[in-house]
């Protein structure tokens, strides 16, 4: 870096050798002081970058807690599906009265379309191919095509490619 | 240079932290979640899957996913602990070539290193792909009765991934650290760790920078899970009881209850009561059958006693090893998840006779450690520039002997704060600054650290005149408290030096001080803000009663008189109630005059510059 060099006062009528030392000791002075300054402006622009980062990353944290919070909401919502699931299946459902029957499935259904109209969706269904990205295997059974699924114990949910709950799912045995 | 990555490599479940900006952050892994399971398998189709989806196929493919390698890592294919922990896995483990033990994935053997390289891979790349850059280094925590071999064992696994390891530390260590321990000389600390499958406790001591550990002891086979184990069993007995039906052999039940006994265990950290309702769990003879249970923080404190107990019972044998007392200890962590139960916490703090430290995430506390390590190797943590913090509230002394705080305490310095206040009287045309420091409701049980005069305030109501006062602190601690008086532009400033030389005890007494008057101050602030209220209600009575002179009826004008005298005759006394009740009064017969003038009043237009309603108190004024 130029630097113009720096006008020194004279001071009285001293002799040169006087100024040319003052000159020099000035000019170390100088030197220390120019270092000093780098130092300072460094730490007080990294100071200021690292308050730009700090603040960027709250925003995606602050971002990321609310994704979080509708997460945790939804889980809950989903043990209350998890109990439509539960009571629909099996053979006794089947002989409830119709009207009621229609209307329980309907309020089901309501639920899983506000869901949709968040971007939820649901998955997991009988004769899937296991997607351990997807399902989650509670245990195995012997009938069917190895490798599939073969009940659905629990529907997954998913936003965009994102699982949010995995299915948890029983799957067909692979031949040994 | 890149960010040096905090790992804490677990038995059951790892988790990653960096240091940016100087601050801790965890990182997500790529699924989103914060810890990742440690468990690798192949797949049947040849795929690795490491974390979560390993797990979830487990039960398809038991015999090539690996959870729990941690408990084999350096050791010989011979030792007991090696030939116990084998019968227990559904894995084939086998003598490797030099005595070392071995694990088979689809035919082929793999030492416990490369298993948990591929953890720390998978750990490396979803950290790389969260911070987009490439991680090259890491420090790896490993727990405080690891040997050399084992510790070794870990360096070569991070060899493997890709990832030079700066440092291995012990977990411990790593929680100290997180809550900044290492800073205090000749701390004695203990690390209670109470995870979901094992628990250990450790003894530490700090001494020149340097933690050591002083003992260590642990159960391997011990921790939240035993609880939730408990819990079902306790459903599945109390359903029976109810219902007749056994749930214990349905596995769509058991997975529901299994899931609701985790929920009910965690809420009951913050609640007395938790409902577990399972609608619809099976169908008996008489139709579906619903399941509906409270479980109680005592039933579960009942549940859990013997594991509480039995992890208390190590903790004491560990303090018996180390050359310390429990008085001795100064410093209590709490690390995973299990501790955030009440009953452990009250455990430990009944046993150590002093609160426990549990700030941080339990889950997240050792990877934070990690990463401060990391970030003290990759000098992140700098000491060349130390930010201060205040110690004691600033501000001033406004009508009514309030304080008012500008500058709240443990706010970092250099900082500077300002806000306008006005005039207590008409007329009034200098105000005096008091400047105090202290957390107590009233200036004058705050430490004075100075008083100037601002004058030459033009002449007008009360209330009117703005005058900005300005703290300034620099980094040095030096405070410069200004004020201007807006209309005229005078100025008037002060400066402090320090914080006038309090010592470190003055400022710990002044904050318990404030504590310990809490109340008496709050009561001596209410009693200045009912008067200050009064004050200003009796003002401007006065006002009205000039200004509507002749507009309003005699009788009103007569209530508002009586009100007035009301207000005048309570206003210097003690009782709070009684200022405040005369005020109400007084406020009621004033509303009357608008009511009674709404139709031909005119609004008078708000000033939207109005100053803040916080007022000096006036000087001398009876002079």
């Amino acid at each position: 870096m130029h630097e113009e060099d720096l006008e020194i006062q004279e001071e009285d009528t001293g002799s040169s050798d006087v100024c040319k030392q003052k000159i020099a000791k000035l000019r170390a002075e100088l030197e220390t002081i120019k270092k000093e300054r780098q130092e300072y402006l460094d730490g007080w622009q990294r100071m200021r970058a690292d308050m730009v980062n700090a603040r960027k990353i709250e925003e995606q944290n602050s971002a990321r807690a609310y994704e979080r919070g509708l997460e945790a909401l939804f889980e809950d919502v989903a043990r209350a599906l998890d109990g439509f699931a539960a009571a629909m299946q099996g053979p006794v459902w089947g002989t409830v009265d119709e009207q009621w029957r229609r209307g329980f499935e309907n309020i089901r259904a309501q639920l899983r379309a506000s869901l949709e109209r968040h971007g939820i969706s649901v998955f997991g269904a009988i004769g899937e191919p296991f997607d351990p990205r997807m399902h989650d295997a509670v245990r195995e059974i012997e009938m069917g095509e190895p490798g599939t699924i073969a009940e659905v114990y629990s529907q997954g949910y998913k936003k965009g490619d994102r699982v949010l709950r995995a299915a948890q799912v029983a799957v067909v045995r692979a031949q040994a | 240079m890149g960010k040096i990555l905090g790992i804490d490599l677990g038995t059951t479940n790892s988790a990653m932290a960096i240091v940016e900006a100087g601050e801790p952050r965890v990182i997500e892994n790529i699924e989103g979640a914060r810890t990742t399971p440690s468990v690798v398998a192949l797949s049947k189709t040849a795929e690795r899957l490491v974390g979560i989806t390993a797990r979830r196929q487990s039960v398809t493919n038991p015999k090539n996913t690996i959870y729990g390698i941690k408990r084999f890592m350096g050791h010989r294919f011979s030792e007991d602990a090696v030939q116990k922990d084998r019968t227990l896995v559904p894995y084939t483990l086998s003598e490797g070539g030099d005595g070392g033990v071995e694990v088979t994935l689809n035919d082929k053997k793999y030492r416990p290193e490369e298993i948990s390289a591929m953890i720390l891979a998978k750990l490396k790349a979803d950290a790389e792909a969260k911070l987009g850059e490439p991680i090259t280094e890491a420090v790896i925590t490993v727990p405080a009765y690891f040997n050399d071999a084992q510790r070794k064992a870990t360096k070569d696994a991070g060899k493997i991934a890709g990832l030079e390891v700066r440092r291995i530390i012990n977990e411990p260590t790593a929680a100290a650290l997180a809550y900044g321990f290492n800073r205090k000389k000749e701390e004695k600390i203990v690390v209670f760790d109470f995870g979901g499958g094992t628990f250990d406790i450790s003894v530490l001591e700090v001494a020149d920078d340097v933690i050591e550990v002083k003992s260590t002891d642990g159960d391997a086979h011990l921790g939240g899970r035993d609880i939730d184990h408990k819990i079902i069993q306790w459903i599945i007995a109390e359903f029976k009881k109810e219902s007749g039906i056994d749930v214990g052999k349905d596995p769509l039940a058991l997975q529901r209850l299994d899931e609701a006994a985790e929920k009910a265990k965690i809420e009951l950290s913050t609640t007395t009561e938790s409902e577990i309702n399972i609608p619809f769990i099976t169908s008996g003879p008489e139709g579906p059958q619903h399941l509906l249970l409270k479980l109680t923080r005592a039933k579960l404190e009942e549940l859990s006693r013997e594991f509480i107990d039995r992890a208390l019972a190590i903790t004491e044998r560990a303090m018996n090893a180390s050359p310390f007392t429990v008085g001795d200890i100064n410093e209590v962590v709490l690390v995973g998840g299990q501790t955030r139960m009440p009953a452990i916490i009250e455990a430990v703090r009944k046993y150590f006779g002093k609160e426990p430290n549990k700030s941080i995430n339990p889950d997240e506390v050792v990877a934070v450690g990690a990463a401060i390590q990391a970030g003290i190797l990759q000098g992140d943590v700098r000491d060349v520039l130390l930010l201060d913090v205040i110690p004691l509230s600033l501000g001033i002394e406004t009508m009514g002997g309030v304080a008012t705080k500008l500058i709240e305490r443990n706010t970092t310095i250099p900082t500077s704060k300002s806000q306008v206040f006005s005039t207590a009287a008409d007329n009034q045309t200098s105000v005096e600054i008091h400047v105090v420091q202290g957390e107590r409701q009233m200036a004058s049980d705050n430490k004075s650290l100075g008083r100037f005069i601002l004058d030459g305030i033009a002449p007008a109501p009360r209330g009117m005149p703005q005058v900005e006062v300005t703290f300034d602190i620099d980094a040095n601690g030096i405070l410069q408290v200004k004020a201007k008086d807006r209309g005229t532009n005078k100025e008037q400033s002060i400066r402090i030096e320090a914080s006038s030389g309090l010592t470190e005890e003055d400022v710990k007494r002044m904050q318990q001080d404030a504590d310990a008057h809490k109340e008496e101050d709050q009561r001596k602030k209410d009693l200045a803000d009912a008067r200050n209220a009064a004050e200003q209600l009796l003002y401007t009575s006065e006002k009205s009663l000039k200004d509507f002179e002749g507009k309003v009826s005699q009788d009103l004008v007569q209530e508002i008189k009586n009100a007035v005298a009301e207000v005048q005759k309570v206003r210097d006394g003690d009782d709070v109630s009684a200022i405040k009740k005369a005020t109400d009064v007084l406020s009621t017969a004033l509303q009357k005059i608008s009511s009674a003038q709404a139709q031909n009043a005119e609004q008078t237009k708000q000033n939207p510059d109005e100053p803040r309603d916080a007022d000096f108190e006036d000087r001398p004024k009876q002079e």
